[in-house]
């Protein structure tokens, strides 16, 4: 009796490995299930547009960054963002380091998605092809921010951490041929329509990338890319859906689901801050500048606009800071009236017709057709009240400096399109050597048209090189 | 430690002198029997003398109980007093009382008279303290080497002895004794049970070994020492207690967490905090609370009480530590609660209650003084006031208030009463207690914290001894109310400031030109502390050599918080704003088991070499759960208090499992009482880790060699006992996040109406424990049996540190969790010295000191400067560093500081700091007890030689702040003139490159100042009532305590207080200086 006791007792741990082996708690689900699944599958897609909604590189934190850096936006208050108004970035922390985190956490996420997608065979069809195509569409979007920032990428396309830890940066040109060749892909793949949130049923909700929005990105990076017959081919697909989209008055266009909108980001789910869209919420000034970090609409842009433009009235805001004596006049981007409010009216616009009339007068016009470019440009200058730009009064030259004219009236605070506009036209010099001084920046150098890459990043990364001029 | 105050040696070496000055008087005894049995007696004048006693078989019957008094008695008088000579003889040599019938003089002619070469068969009988026989102890024959069993009736018999011979007689648990053969009648030879007497056992957690025989050193603090201490948190009573701890104050508010660390700092990135276990039962440690508080953190040390602690045990080093394997790293504390004595029913009640107030304060300017700066600071700027520089434009300038007193001069109001009932017999016993404490807060007596907690203890032993039980149950509920934040920062406020209430009462905001403080009193938050502990300790002994037994505990700790903060306890200028009111409610429960079976297996080959062998299983499940419910925008103040009005709810819940699966064993080995080894081993695995590094192995070595008992040392004068020990081992520390390598996913902010889910981490499979490996040698000496010094070396290396690994953002990932070959080393010297000073009768001075040495640094870290450290640590520096800038001094030309360009690019940046240790040289306590009759005294202080971290305030002086601004007064020059070579900054109201260089000048080596104390921690006084007075009012004792903690404090520091100093947060409430007084009465 003694003796089994003691065997009973000496062996009763045996078989306790299993003892350790604890499930994953409630609040976390295991990652080899994720894409077994759905609705874990759809989540998984639904948190990135979720994260660029409110996190490090939301619409307006795109937005005034680069208007900060270029010519659009002037600092009101706050030490933080003097490096980048001044044209004179750190590789410390900061924005620099905000807006690569962040890009490529949201590439890291659409890889998870597209190769968690395509490994899964337990996923319904459409689901799956749906799921995928907006993951190449959001890697794509996202290469095209940071080459656009950055200049030559990394260029993460799996999801192996070893591999993408050592890799070094890809030619501008070869990033581009990839987010082509993702958006084409990603255009066969999605459908005409809006869908819902199930991934599958149509939704007059204009908050998830459907095939116009890639081909919006596409002509885009067409654009860029000079290949301007393919660009207006891209922006002529949209501009002839007339049924889906139109020009619609300026109090209307940033409006959620306006007819004008080929893809707006929706707030995120849950919106405690009761935030419409990132832009109404930070650049609507209601108390001094001091007491919030913000940014107000630079002199040179403000005396862009011809006279009689609706857009200054409409899309632009004042406030009067009394605070301090004499008072100043701040004015402020006014697209989105709303700052927060619990009846969502706005979406952040991303892509929106009026810009597919641009790409294809610009690209009209490298190409020497003047009229045709001039119609699309008159298009637009109609809506905002101008009187139409006559074809004997300019060559192609002075056209293309219209159009860039126009973009910068019509454009301004969406995500950047001013300082890559300077950029890639190669008008970025001339301009920023008054600015920059201006500012209080000091010399204007060429080589501050990138952006460094943070110094963490090439400390950490072993083939990474950083930007010339810092 | 060149820099050695000399004062405080000169201390130290006075009290050396007097220590060894004084020599044992004539063997004195003080008596006051009432009926008690001779054997009772014999055991008082043991414990009075150190005097062994054997008594005859029946005497104790014969002379039956006995009444006597008596007073520095010498021993052979009293005991001539006692016992009439016609009927009882008594002998004293060397230390032995032998008290005997006497010998009728007939008889002696029958008898053979006694002859010392006569041989002659030993009879007797081996009995406890009790008179009951104790069976199977073993009865040794020095001349022949031969040992001897007593049997079931404590019976033996030692054949062919003669009087010169000696036999030692032993039994496990109870004190080895050495008797003369000098009397061949059946004697009683009675054996004390060791833990009562003069060699105690010190427990190592799973396993007990007689102090002497110990291989390493575990400091030990008592009951007496911890109840003297008026605090509501026992780890607070631990302070300068022991060498190699350190205890350190968050701050003053009462349930602030308290740091522990032993033997220093071990771990890089993950927890330094001991392992507590309470009967057997580890607490969860972890910080509970989720919301904002006064406090900071609470402390989640809730049980037990200090007064239901019976001892607490410190273990250190890799001998005593190694066999709680991964969790061992840094050091146990093992906590025992009290235990019911058999005997009659004992009713203790004690009650106390005092007062807090703090212990120290600033000195700051008064409204003129502080006008006058602000005058020079505008002047300095070549400006006017302007329209919001209230202080010299809208508030009245002749008004003055001392923000200090108004805040903190107050007191805080303790009251603790306790009571506990115990009693019952050998088998059963019982004991079941209460405390209620409550403690009010400093500046205000709405906020308090309210404790009350239970105990029920029951402890059993079947009839034959072999079955034992001993259950324990506490439970407590702690309600602790407190302000949202300490109002310490707001002695800084102008102290031309408005009056705080208006003349109708209400809150005074003065035209919203003014931050009331007392805004904040009215956002309510509560701490509600639920807490239970039970442990049920089941033995069986299977054999005589082999004890089974298993403990199995269960913990539960629920924190409940409550935050609401309501409009109109801020400024009426965000009035409008309904979004600013808010009510938190966050819960968080930790639910733990643990179940330890256990074998112990004794046996002694022969006389030489004897063996202990344990072996054992802990299984441990931990399971944590919490929650957090924020609900924002109510519409009014009126519906605050009730969270589902808010306009906007949040919700987030979490959930930890922790299990933990371990087989230990232990060995240990003893040559002749004189040489000793002592081996343990564990295998642990955890849920923290993946399969395939589940399992992990520790142990120690250890040896300890009693010198004193060698021959060579033997005939040393002074020298009662020696000792070298010396030990090795590797524990482990997996006091890190659980599930970390876990692959999951995580719910984030979705789109379009549904959630989402994010990517937890990167998940690495590959990690392990981190791995210290700790050695110590040392020396323990005694001498006239008084002295008692020890001395310790400690060694220890944390390799395998766990840390983040920082990986390119391009993988999207900021950092994976790795083991990474960085090491951190800690070692120095701890010395300990007890001296019993004085042992007279009525007057008896006890003494100790401990002084801890520790050194600590970052021996290596492979590519720290691209690491997640590179700005928290430096290789080849302490733990303890700051990055700091380096200040060069004040520029003559401006008055602004200067600081090094360390990396020499023209400006100064972060690149420009570097490491400075800001911390310990090195620590001690010394404590004195001196008790004279009924009188006794203890005085403890702790001596702390640091370095610390002050800054006068945040704000550059002279800058109007709404919510700060004042200055502390000093007595060094100020730059006022271009050329004025000083090392203090100008005033300045509005200069941005002075306020930029006064943020740099507060993490400048400026702010590293000495923070050296010496503290008279603790004094306490107690008066016995006379038995003669207790008697007559029907009590069994009752006395009289004045108990203070924190009374005096002796510092060169220039901030508030030294302990609770931190770096950037100069101004939290410093400790309490406590003055209790109470009594304590047993019926």
């Amino acid at each position: 009796m003694r003796c089994l006791i003691l065997i009973l007792w000496l062996f009763g741990g045996v078989g306790c490995g299993q003892f350790l082996d604890v499930v994953a708690p409630g609040s976390k689900i295991e990652a080899s299930k994720i894409y077994e699944d759905n609705i874990t599958a759809m989540m998984a897609l639904y948190s990135i547009y979720g994260s660029m909604f409110n996190q490090g590189a939301s619409p307006a934190k795109l937005a005034r960054y680069t208007g900060l850096c270029g010519d659009e936006l002037k600092l009101t208050w706050g030490p933080d963002d003097e490096g980048l108004y001044w044209n004179n970035i750190s590789t410390g922390n900061g924005y620099g380091t905000d807006l690569w985190n962040t890009g490529y956490l949201y590439i890291r996420d659409a890889n998870d998605v597209y190769w968690g997608c395509a490994g899964s065979e337990r996923l319904d069809p459409v689901i799956k092809k749906q799921l995928m195509a907006e993951a190449l569409f959001i890697r794509a979007y996202w290469f095209f921010y940071l080459t656009n920032l950055y200049g030559d990428i990394p260029l993460p396309i799996t999801t192996d951490v070893q591999t993408n830890a050592l890799l070094s940066r890809t030619l501008q040109r070869d990033v581009y041929q990839q987010i082509a060749s993702d958006l084409l892909t990603a255009q066969e793949n999605l459908g005409d329509n809006y869908i819902g949130s199930d991934s599958k049923t149509i939704s007059s909700e204009r908050g998830r990338p459907n095939k116009a929005a890639a081909t919006a990105l596409l002509a885009r990076v067409y654009l860029y890319m000079g290949r301007y017959e393919e660009a207006a081919q891209q922006a002529s697909a949209i501009i002839s859906m007339n049924e889906m989209y139109a020009l619609v008055p300026l109090e209307q266009v940033f409006l959620k689901n306006s007819k004008e909108a080929i893809w707006q980001l929706m707030p995120g789910t849950p919106n405690i801050m009761q935030i419409n869209t990132t832009e109404g919420n930070e650049f609507i000034i209601n108390i001094p500048p001091k007491y919030k970090t913000q940014q107000a609409l630079s002199n040179s842009f403000m005396n862009a606009f011809e006279q009689n433009d609706q857009r200054k009235k409409s899309w632009i805001g004042s406030f009067v800071d009394r605070s301090i004596s004499p008072a100043v006049t701040y004015y402020f981007p006014y697209k989105y009236k709303v700052r927060l409010g619990e009846d969502l009216k706005e979406y952040s616009m991303i892509f929106r017709l009026s810009e597919m009339y641009l790409i294809r007068a610009e690209c009209r016009a490298q190409l020497e057709d003047l009229s045709g470019a001039l119609a699309d440009l008159n298009t637009i200058r109609r809506r905002a009240g101008l009187p139409a730009k006559l074809n004997n009064s300019l060559d192609k030259y002075r056209l293309l400096n219209a159009i860039l004219q126009e973009r910068q009236v019509e454009l301004f605070t969406e995500q950047g399109h001013r300082w890559f506009d300077l950029k890639r036209t190669g008008t970025v010099d001339a301009v920023m050597a008054i600015e920059t001084p201006a500012k209080g920046g000091g010399m204007w150098n060429a080589t501050k048209r990138l952006w460094p890459i943070p110094k963490e990043e090439i400390i950490q990364a072993p083939n990474l090189y950083q930007n010339p001029g810092y | 430690m060149k820099n050695t105050n000399p004062k405080y040696m000169k201390f130290i070496v006075i009290f050396f002198f007097l220590m060894i000055s004084n020599q044992i008087k004539a063997q004195l005894v003080d008596l006051d029997l009432h009926g008690q049995s001779l054997h009772d007696v014999s055991q008082i004048l043991h414990a009075q003398t150190g005097f062994n006693f054997t008594i005859q078989s029946g005497v104790t019957n014969a002379r039956g109980p006995i009444h006597y008094k008596c007073s520095r008695m010498p021993l052979q008088k009293a005991l001539k007093e006692m016992l009439s000579e016609d009927t009882y003889s008594f002998n004293i040599k060397d230390n032995y009382v032998q008290i005997k019938f006497k010998v009728p003089m007939g008889k002696a002619v029958v008898e053979p008279v006694l002859d010392s070469m006569a041989v002659y068969d030993l009879r007797g009988t081996v009995v406890d303290a009790e008179e009951r026989p104790l069976a199977g102890a073993t009865i040794f024959l020095e001349s022949s080497d031969k040992a001897f069993t007593s049997n079931n009736d404590g019976r033996f018999l030692v054949p062919k002895v003669t009087g010169k011979d000696t036999i030692t007689i032993s039994y496990l648990g109870y004190e080895t004794r050495k008797f003369a053969c000098s009397e061949r009648d059946l004697i009683r030879y009675t054996l004390y049970l060791t833990e009562q007497q003069l060699a105690p056992v010190v427990s190592k957690g799973y396993y007990n070994v007689p102090v002497d025989a110990n291989t390493g050193r575990i400091s030990a603090i008592g009951a007496r020492d911890i109840q003297r201490q008026p605090v509501s948190d026992p780890l607070m009573a631990l302070a300068g207690r022991s060498a190699g701890l350190s205890i350190n104050q968050e701050s003053g508010i009462s349930g602030t967490a308290i740091i522990v660390s032993i033997e220093g700092i071990n771990s890089l990135a993950n927890g330094n905090a001991p392992l507590y276990i309470v009967d057997g039962v580890p607490l969860a440690m972890s910080i509970l609370n989720q919301l904002e508080n006064a406090a900071g953190h609470l402390s989640s040390m809730q049980l037990p009480q200090p007064e239901s602690i019976e001892s607490v045990e410190i273990l250190k080093d890799a001998d005593a530590s190694a066999i709680y394997g991964s969790r061992g790293a840094n050091g146990v504390v093992l906590i025992r609660t009290k235990r019911p004595k058999p005997g009659k029913t004992a009713l203790n009640v004690s009650v106390y209650s005092g007062q807090g107030k703090i212990t120290r304060g600033l000195k700051l300017m008064n409204t003129q003084q502080y006008l006058a700066m602000r005058h020079e600071a505008l002047q300095n700027d070549n400006q006017q006031p302007g329209s919001s520089d209230y202080d010299l434009t809208k508030w009245d300038t002749t008004r003055y208030t001392d923000w200090q007193q108004q805040f903190l001069g107050g007191h805080s109001n303790i009251i603790n009463a306790s009571g506990s009932m115990s009693g019952g017999n050998e088998q059963t016993r019982f004991s079941l207690g209460g405390i209620y404490r409550r403690e009010s807060a400093l500046f205000s007596h709405d906020f308090a914290s309210t404790t009350l907690s239970t105990d029920l203890v029951v402890m059993h032993t079947s009839e034959n001894k072999k079955i034992n039980v001993d259950i324990g149950l506490h439970y407590m509920n702690n309600d602790n109310q407190l302000p949202i934040s300490d109002i310490t920062s707001k002695i800084l406020l102008a102290p031309n400031a408005p009056p705080l209430f208006t003349n109708t009462g209400e809150l005074n905001w003065e035209d919203t030109t003014f931050q009331n403080p007392l805004g904040e009193h009215r956002q309510r938050y509560q701490a509600l502390f639920n807490h239970f502990l039970g442990s049920c300790k089941l033995s069986y002994e299977l054999l005589p050599q082999l004890k089974l037994s298993a403990n199995v505990g269960y913990n539960y700790i629920q924190l409940n918080e409550d935050l609401v903060i309501p409009l109109n306890s801020m400024s009426p200028v965000l009035s409008t704003f309904s979004s600013l009111r808010s009510h938190s409610q966050g819960v968080n429960a930790i639910q733990s088991w643990i179940a330890e079976p256990q074998a112990n297996y004794s046996l002694k080959l022969n006389d030489a070499h004897s063996f202990d062998v344990l072996t054992g299983m802990t299984l441990q499940q931990s399971k944590q759960h919490q929650s957090l419910m924020t609900g924002k925008d109510f519409q009014s103040d009126a519906l605050v208090e009730n969270i589902s009005m808010a306009g906007v709810k949040d919700f987030t819940t979490d959930e930890n499992l922790y299990r933990y699966y371990g087989i230990y064993a232990r060995l240990g080995y003893n040559f002749k009482n004189q040489f000793y080894l002592n081996f343990t081993g564990r295998s642990d695995g955890s849920s923290r880790f993946s399969k395939q590094r589940r399992t992990e192995y520790f142990g120690s070595a250890a040896a300890a060699w009693i010198f004193s008992k060698a021959p060579l040392f033997q005939n040393v004068p002074f020298l009662t006992f020696g000792k070298v020990h010396a030990n090795i081992g590797r524990t482990g520390n997996d006091q890190f996040s659980d599930y970390q390598f876990y692959d999951t996913y995580t719910v984030s902010t979705g789109y379009g109406g549904i959630l989402g889910l994010e990517r937890t981490q990167l998940t690495n499979y590959l990690y392990k424990w981190e791995i210290l490996i700790k050695s110590s040698v040392g020396l323990e000496l005694c001498f006239n049996k008084r002295y008692t010094i020890a001395a310790i070396y400690f060694w220890n290396h944390t390799r395998n540190q766990l840390v983040k690994y920082n990986l390119p953002a391009v993988t999207g990932y900021k950092f994976t969790t790795e083991n990474l070959p960085a090491v951190v080393q800690n070692h120095g010297l701890e010395l300990e010295w007890n001296i019993k000073q004085i042992q007279s009768t009525d007057f008896q001075w006890d003494h100790f000191f401990n002084l801890t040495i520790p050194y600590n640094k970052l021996e290596s870290y492979p590519n720290i400067s691209s690491s997640f450290y590179s700005s928290i640590y430096e290789v080849g520096q302490p733990l303890d560093s700051r990055f700091m800038y380096q200040f060069k001094g004040i520029n003559p030309k401006n008055g602004i500081p200067d600081f090094k360009d360390l990396n020499g690019d023209n400006k100064i940046d972060v690149q420009d700091r570097s490491a400075r240790y800001i911390g310990p040289q090195f620590y001690a306590g010394w404590g004195n007890t001196v008790t004279y009759k009924r009188l006794s005294l203890s005085v403890f202080f702790q001596l702390v030689k640091q370095t610390g971290y002050y800054v006068a305030s945040m704000d550059v002086p002279g800058r109007f702040e709404p919510s700060g601004g004042n200055q502390p007064l000093s007595d060094e020059p100020r730059w006022r003139n271009p050329g004025d070579d000083v090392r203090v900054q100008r005033y300045t109201a509005d200069n941005q490159e002075a306020e930029h260089a006064n943020v740099l000048l507060t993490q400048s080596d400026y702010s590293i100042v000495d923070a050296s104390y010496i503290r008279l921690k603790n004094v306490s006084i107690s008066w016995e009532l006379p038995q003669s007075l207790s008697t007559r009012v029907k009590i069994k004792s009752a006395s009289l305590f004045l108990n203070s903690q924190n009374l005096a404090t002796w510092t060169h520091f220039k901030g508030m207080d030294p302990e609770t100093q931190r770096y950037l947060f100069n101004y939290r409430q410093p400790p309490q200086r406590v003055i209790v007084v109470g009594c304590r009465i047993s019926l």
